[in-house]
């Protein structure tokens, strides 16, 4: 196994092999079978194979099995493939799992942490030999044979973790970076025809590579052989840039360093797939050797959470950078979930091993159901209060022991039941799901804690529901939870001034610990999860919707009104200071008069509002007294339903002023996702509408951010019927420059995915004629690619004039002022449905 | 999204679709948006529907349109400042249907002639 190391003193990048890493998978079968094996295998390959007994993970018993251990690691995945041919009816476990990860367990590290090597004199190695390749799927994992040449490489005697990857406060690796993008929408597919100058960055330091006077690859070699960057952030890298400069660098016979080893650079293909009912595209992956590549435009991590998020996933997962960044956190959290199972001595099986169990079909109807959603009550809405369970589904894993080994288990037919479906959940065995989100959720919350602490707020919602879950296994479960790895005497100790994150890197690792553990109660469910069952994804369902309904009645018999609930999270708001809505719903004297039905049947609109102006005197002088006791019953109730429901619930925010819409089809119809909150501290929180949406255009985005924000400054009714007279300006002042045509065309980008081939499209939508342009024009479009496109004229006979491929726009093109226009309005509608003007 | 059962929003669009097809054909065009809306209010219950998750949607479905009716029928007794429980044990005959096919108001029982 090849480690690349970082000398902090001498500011050294040094590469070490470590020969004593021997991994190895389990095979079960028939005693004489396994006898075969052991004898021919290491009569075949550097192996040796030895009886032993491993625990089966759903009934916990001991089964016998052969273990095999490969003496290299590049040996590991074709011996599980000989034995999978010897006889296919072999159980095999542990045998498909990443050889990083499995080093890290092994020997307790884990990529970018601190450690500390006893090295032996340099040895002589055969570049090539090394798979700590990024992932399973590469195309070439092993070198080529013209690239097996000798390497001279110290060797790894000993290696000791002097780091943990639960501390909250680290040294961030001291790692040189080099940001490569091209110039223009860094969002727009390069290889749709966007065309530009590669720019390089050093520290910020943006210059754009000329290649007037040389060649574009030669100039990026010299960059690259200057600073010598470990790590390589890059937009459109995977696929076009470093493809890009290494074809140009092979035209000129040139010898572009990439890798910091003499490999060969690894590529995976691109693929089209299939993910809840949207098909979706992951572009082709190029990966380097002693050097990070990340490419922020095919990264999950590094795109939603930031390099201080990707370096929190590092740590906790224990997966190497470069395949965790092109990975889902599911993949995470599933090797976390192997991690803990493999140090418990448990058979990890190659694929999903527990099938659904049998079910009576009304059963069934009971238990597949999601979380509870009240739609909201429509209206614009004072002093809103909202409480959020925080992490629910992982807390209600942790708190109940819900893992897919612990329902319906084996060992305690007498276990407390799940609400409504009777599920039994083990009380003997603490659950490998949720020793894992145990430890995520305390992580998290020590974030929370350091980011308010640092911002200067007060901690919000009360750790008093999460102290009863650490007590959880008292007396009755033992107590077996990941061993530390390294005693805390072993750590350095750090200086808390330089190492305590700010608020900023505290979010965005908080996130990505948020991402995890979404993603953990989705994997009990997910069809291919190697520790999915999906009787405990409903059962995790089953408590939410019971939890969900105690805290409605006990905000209900408290004396507050239910506004909305969504899943984890509920809006309330104090009965009795408010008796109505400030406008509740448009309410028209017959609701069929005032919609288009589909049937086509549009009748004059009558509209009657119930409005409270007669009162609002009355209001005025309640809110005067209530005023500052609002926050405190709020958060009365939310400690109150904590300590009802056994789980953590936070005082989200306390909103001047919430605004629920309803849907857009029909003005009578709420809808859970489409509404706007402004904080007492004036910040925004929006759902569904168009700032929110990924294909609406910049322009329109903008447009709607600026009204909400004038919006924002709002604290009641009233004021907000003023505010939106200004609001109100700005959107005319949007029109008016559609109009007089000055508003720039990368602003009126749209983007949009493509869910079959051009090819394949039966409608001329506007996503089909401009993929059907850009397929014309010689692109390869596949399924799942984004595409961006400009409405040129909306309303006209010629198909192909109605929309134009962005990459193939030309100015003389313009735009559709009419189609853009509505879109403004529809836009600002949301601002204005509940207004008065 | 990725479940063997359709949520109740799905049950509430199917039954619709279902009842357009035959039952909704037959209706006049003025009583067609009414069916539609019908059926669209009952979403405003679907978190009570899809807690209770009866074998037949419809059950659902009824239980939800009747609740929608007693919640409006008593809103409009508020707003209107009337109560029609008053009138819950009224012995005197049907109202009488009106000229148009609409519905006129109860008729007023006819004088008594005195007894001679």
């Amino acid at each position: 196994m090849v480690v690349w190391l970082i000398e902090p003193s001498q500011q050294k990048r040094r590469r070490l092999i470590d020969r004593s890493f021997r991994p190895c998978f389990y095979v079960q079968g028939p005693e004489g079978q396994l006898a075969r094996l052991a004898e021919m295998l290491p009569a075949r390959a550097a192996a040796s194979c030895a009886l032993t007994e491993r625990q089966n993970i759903w009934d916990r018993r001991l089964l016998r099995v052969l273990q095999v251990s490969a003496h290299h690691p590049t040996l590991f995945a074709p011996l599980a493939r000989f034995v999978r041919r010897f006889d296919s009816g072999l159980a095999l476990y542990d045998s498909d799992l990443m050889l990083a990860s499995m080093y890290c367990w092994e020997k307790n590290v884990f990529p970018l942490a601190k450690v500390e090597i006893e090295a032996g004199p340099a040895g002589t190695d055969v570049v090539g030999a090394s798979s700590a390749g990024p992932g399973p799927n590469a195309v070439r994992p092993y070198a080529t044979p013209n690239a097996v040449r000798p390497y001279v490489t110290p060797e790894i005697l000993t290696i000791t973790c002097r780091d943990d990857e639960w501390l909250t406060e680290y040294e961030r690796p001291p790692v040189r970076t080099m940001r490569i993008r091209l110039e223009g929408i860094s969002d727009v597919n390069p290889k749709h025809g966007r065309h530009g100058a590669i720019e390089v960055a050093i520290e910020n330091d943006w210059q754009a590579l000329d290649d007037s006077d040389e060649p574009t690859a030669q100039v990026f070699e010299r960059l690259l052989r200057v600073h010598d960057p470990d790590v390589l952030v890059t937009e459109w890298g995977d696929d076009v840039l470093l493809p890009g400069l290494l074809r140009q660098a092979q035209r000129l016979h040139l010898r572009l360093p990439l890798n910091r080893d003499a490999l060969p650079v690894e590529r995976t293909r691109s693929r089209s797939y299939m993910s809840y009912g949207r098909i979706l595209f992951k572009e082709s992956t190029t990966t380097l050797f002693g050097r990070l590549h990340i490419d922020t435009q095919n990264s999950f991590g590094a795109d939603q959470c930031e390099m201080e998020g990707l370096w929190e996933l590092v740590r906790v997962t224990k997966l190497p950078v470069q395949y965790a960044c092109r990975t889902t956190p599911g993949t995470g959290i599933s090797y976390m979930q192997m991690e803990t199972a493999w140090r418990d001595g448990v058979l990890i099986p190659a694929q999903k091993a527990e099938p659904e169990s049998l079910k009576h079909p009304d059963e069934l109807l009971l238990a597949d159901r999601g979380g509870l959603v009240f739609p909201p009550r429509l209206g614009f809405f004072e002093n809103v209060a909202e409480l959020d369970f925080v992490s629910e589904f992982p807390s209600i894993m942790a708190k109940f022991n819900i893992s897919p080994e612990t329902v319906n288990c084996p060992c305690c037919p007498q276990a407390p039941r799940v609400p409504e479906l009777g599920y039994r959940v083990c009380q003997r065995h603490r659950g490998i799901t949720s020793r894992v989100v145990e430890r995520l959720i305390a992580k998290r919350r020590k974030y929370k804690e350091l980011g308010v602490r640092d911002s200067g707020l007060g901690v919000r919602g009360a750790g008093q529901a999460e102290g009863e879950m650490g007590r959880w296994a008292d007396g009755q479960i033992e107590n077996d939870s990941l061993p530390a790895h390294c005693p805390p005497a072993h750590l350095p100790v750090p200086n808390p001034e330089s190492l305590t994150p700010n608020p900023s890197a505290c979010k965005q690792r908080r996130d990505v610990l948020k991402w995890l553990l979404v993603c953990c109660f989705g994997y009990t469910g997910y069809k291919n999860a190697r520790f999915g069952k999906i009787e405990a994804h409903e059962a995790i369902n089953a408590f939410a919707r019971e939890k969900l309904l105690v805290a409605k009645e006990a905000a209900e018999q408290r004396g507050f009104r239910v506004l909305h609930a969504l899943v984890d999270s509920i809006y309330v708001q104090k009965a009795g200071a408010f008796p109505l809505p400030i406008v509740d719903c448009r309410l028209p004297i017959d609701p069929i008069e005032n919609r288009q039905s589909q049937f086509g049947a549009r009748e004059a609109v009558a509209e009657f509002r119930v409005s409270s102006f007669e009162f609002r005197p009355a209001i005025e002088n309640r809110q005067s007294k209530i005023g500052n006791c609002l926050r405190a019953d709020y958060e009365r109730l939310a400690q109150e339903i904590e300590q009802i429901t056994g789980l953590p619930l936070a005082l989200e925010a306390v909103y001047r002023y919430a605004v629920f819409l309803p849907s857009q089809q029909s003005a009578e119809i709420p809808v859970p996702n489409r509404f706007f909150c402004v904080s007492e501290e004036g910040e925004l929180k929006v759902r569904g509408l168009e700032c929110r949406r990924h294909d609406t255009p910049p322009f329109v985005t903008r447009m709607q951010r600026e009204v909400l924000a004038i919006l924002a400054e709002a604290r009641d009714f009233s004021t907000y019927c003023d505010k939106l007279r200004e609001a109100r300006e700005v959107y005319e002042r949007y029109q008016e420059r559609l109009r007089d045509g000055s508003v720039a065309a990368e602003e009126l980008v749209i983007r949009k995915r493509l869910t079959k081939a051009p090819g394949n499209y039966q409608k001329n939508s506007s996503t089909a004629i401009a993929a059907r342009q850009l397929d014309r024009a010689g692109v390869k479009l596949r399924p799942g690619e984004n595409i961006e496109y400009i409405i040129t004229d909306a309303g006209s006979s010629l198909i192909d004039d109605r929309v134009r491929a962005w990459t193939l726009w030309e100015g003389w093109r313009g735009y559709d002022v009419e189609a853009y226009g509505k879109a403004l309005a529809k836009a600002f509608e949301p601002a204005a449905h509940f207004g008065r003007q | 999204m990725g479940r063997t059962v359709a949520t109740f929003r799905d049950l509430i669009e199917q039954e619709l679709q279902s009842w357009k097809q035959r039952f909704g054909r037959a209706l006049r065009q003025e009583e067609q948006a009414h069916l539609e809306a019908m059926f669209n209010r009952v979403r405003l219950y679907v978190q009570a529907c899809t807690y209770h998750f009866p074998v037949d949607a419809m059950h659902g479905i009824h239980v939800a349109v009747e609740l929608d009716h007693e919640i409006r029928l008593r809103k409009i007794e508020a707003a209107l400042g009337i109560n029609l429980e008053t009138q819950w044990m009224d012995s005197r005959p049907l109202p009488l249907p009106a000229r148009d096919g609409g519905v006129a108001d109860r008729a007023e029982p006819a004088e008594t002639p005195p007894a001679d």
